[in-house]
């Protein structure tokens, strides 16, 4: 028994779904393989809770419940048809609104090209782009206001509401953004902010108005900060601290401050300068990059995500690594919407590491985007050859699913 | 797949929604245990649980105009409770009872059998409290797919998601997990225990 099949094995065992066969070799397995037996060990824990009885509420509690909802004022929503209606309306009003604007003041392209405020910058038209500064500023992104001290250089991303920064200190205020949730990256942590006011560097995150939530890099909450204190990731996250991606120059007098994201690879003539000196030396290891361009994915940063998966193959990484790096690559490309580009990705890694446990995932993505895609020949194809090929594989029952849903 | 639920009697769902007392009734008393099982299970012991039940119900008589008869009411019924327990798990609003550690152990019995409800119960405790830390969605598929036997579609349905995202949700919770009872020690030991204690068995 190989892992895959261990671990599809110790799911069934979870389920009682599981022969005697299946058992005896997933003992034998588990006896060899320290990996599978972790997640054996998790499984059986898991298994305990499932064992126990789900707290039941007595017959008071009931009664209370039920005379509360019934005493409850009754506003029932109804589905109302004219609603459907709503969204062509607002488009044909905006329809009508340009074309107005359109017969008073002529084509918008034959217009002078906008001037462009000098303070708070508008970050609208401004996904992607890095701002190097080395003077105090303020931004205006996706409804938060962000100011910056001097030495910071951050990436904005309007359109998903995030802000990355390598260094320095930014201020966000998304108290007045109606709810919105913005995203803080930096080269550790994540700072999830909500109608809040907070600090944050890559050293400290401090919350001013309102409460705010520190996630490590895989996504698992780290602290919550409560409004007027502070969290540092000194004392939680080993040090030292993982490579920041490298920066541009600083910007100065002569050169426009506001430059595109270059790929986060080590610039090594720029490292002695200014800012860059901090850097620490040694170049990141594969599982490092391999972290990194997680990192980057979650923080929907493609660009980088790509440049850290490139990187993984310059660091004598193992061939579990580079599938795994050629696998982060494909979900970069799907995240940022590629799809040709990822299922052409997903089709290599499936090729090349068909022994793995990655080459089996990535023949199973490739599937299931075709099939997402409709009901095609490519898609029935590509399901019947992750059967033929994995025929215990661990996604056997959704493919047979979608299988059945095509005939 | 799931364990399918019968209710003990089908209310009648128009009268629901004209506000008939007794069809209100008729609907809390066949679907409560199912969406308290589902609650539970989701945000774990607390004393909230009576709360997030009424929630559910109220929040299904408020939108109970939009349902289509397109899946059956303990479907619609339970979707309105995860989404209700989701939103609790991630307001991060879940209180934990006293700590079993805290519990004199005299006061729960001395058999075996009692000491080993007793360590159980720890275990549950002390993995919900880890369950605390993987983010609300993670946290939700993984507990629907795991203990309610769910399949990923039906997770997918019940959490308004597509299946990839599902998967991808789940497999982060388990490397979540698997990561966070490494690091401790107490459950590490239990794990081990039952690994070899048990042969595998549950």
């Amino acid at each position: 028994m190989n892992c895959q099949l261990a671990r599809r094995a110790i799911d069934a065992r979870l389920h009682d779904r599981i022969s005697d066969d299946e058992r005896a070799l997933l003992e034998v397995h588990l006896a060899a393989c320290a990996e599978c037996r972790a997640e054996a060990g998790s499984s059986l824990l898991l298994g305990v809770l499932r064992q126990q009885a789900a707290p039941k509420l007595g017959a008071a509690a009931r009664k209370r419940m039920l005379e509360r909802v019934l005493a409850a004022p009754r506003v029932v929503e109804v589905r109302r048809p004219w609603r459907r209606a709503l969204p062509f309306a607002g488009v044909a009003a905006a329809a009508a609104c340009a074309l107005l604007l359109w017969a008073r003041h002529g084509h918008p392209l034959s217009a002078p090209p906008p001037v462009v405020a000098a303070a708070p910058l508008d970050a609208t038209d401004m996904d992607g782009v890095r701002l190097c500064r080395d003077e105090p500023g303020a931004v205006s992104f996706a409804g938060s206001g962000v100011s910056y001290r001097a030495g910071t250089a951050l990436t904005l991303y309007p359109s998903r509401a995030r802000v990355t920064i390598d260094f320095g200190e930014i201020e966000l205020d998304a108290r007045a953004s109606h709810g919105k949730q913005y995203r803080v990256g930096t080269p550790q942590f994540v700072v999830v902010v909500k109608s809040a006011r907070c600090v944050v560097s890559p050293d400290v995150v401090r919350a001013e108005g309102g409460r705010v939530e520190v996630l490590d890099l895989d996504g698992l909450l780290l602290a919550t900060v409560e409004p007027g204190t502070s969290w540092s990731p000194a004392a939680r996250l080993p040090q030292p601290a993982p490579h920041c991606p490298p920066m541009p120059p600083v910007s100065n007098a002569a050169t426009p401050s506001v430059v595109a994201a270059p790929a986060p690879i080590a610039d090594t003539t720029t490292a002695a300068r200014g800012m860059h000196a901090l850097r620490p030396p040694a170049p990141p290891s594969a599982a490092e990059c391999l972290s990194f361009a997680r990192h980057a994915i979650a923080v929907g940063d493609t660009a980088a995500a790509s440049s850290w998966t490139a990187r993984v193959r310059e660091t004598g990484a193992t061939p579990r690594q580079r599938a795994q790096a050629d696998l982060l690559g494909a979900e970069s490309a799907r995240t940022a919407g590629h799809s040709d580009e990822a299922l052409a990705a997903y089709r290599r890694t499936s090729l090349v590491y068909d022994d793995l446990p990655e080459g089996e995932q990535a023949a199973f993505f490739l599937a299931q985007l075709l099939y997402e895609r409709g009901p095609r020949a490519d898609a029935t194809d590509a399901l019947n050859r992750y059967l033929a090929r994995y025929p215990n594989g661990q996604f056997v029952r959704e493919v047979r699913e979608h299988l059945a849903a095509t005939r | 797949m799931a364990p399918r639920f019968i209710p003990e009697s089908v209310p009648d769902v128009e009268r629901c929604r004209a506000g008939d007392a007794s069809a209100i009734e008729d609907l809390f008393r066949s679907y409560s245990p199912v969406v308290e099982r589902v609650i539970a299970r989701l945000v774990g012991p607390t004393p909230d649980i009576e709360d997030l039940v009424q929630t559910t119900f109220l929040e299904g008589l408020r939108v109970i105009g939009r349902f289509r008869g397109e899946s059956t009411l303990t479907t619609w019924l339970t979707g309105i409770a995860v989404h209700v327990a989701q939103h609790h798990l991630r307001a991060g609003r879940v209180r934990r009872h006293v700590p079993l550690e805290l519990v004199p152990e005299e006061a729960l019995g001395g058999t075996s059998g009692a000491d080993r409800s007793l360590d159980e119960r720890r275990v549950a405790a002390r993995l919900h409290e880890l369950l605390d830390r993987i983010p609300a969605k993670q946290r939700v598929a993984l507990l629907l797919y795991s203990l309610e036997d769910h399949s990923t579609r039906e997770v997918a349905q019940l959490m308004d998601a597509t299946e990839t995202a599902t998967r991808s949700r789940i497999f982060l919770a388990r490397r979540a997990l698997r990561k966070l009872i490494a690091a401790d020690r107490h459950l590490s030991e239990s794990a081990q225990l039952l690994l070899e204690g048990r042969g595998g068995a549950q």
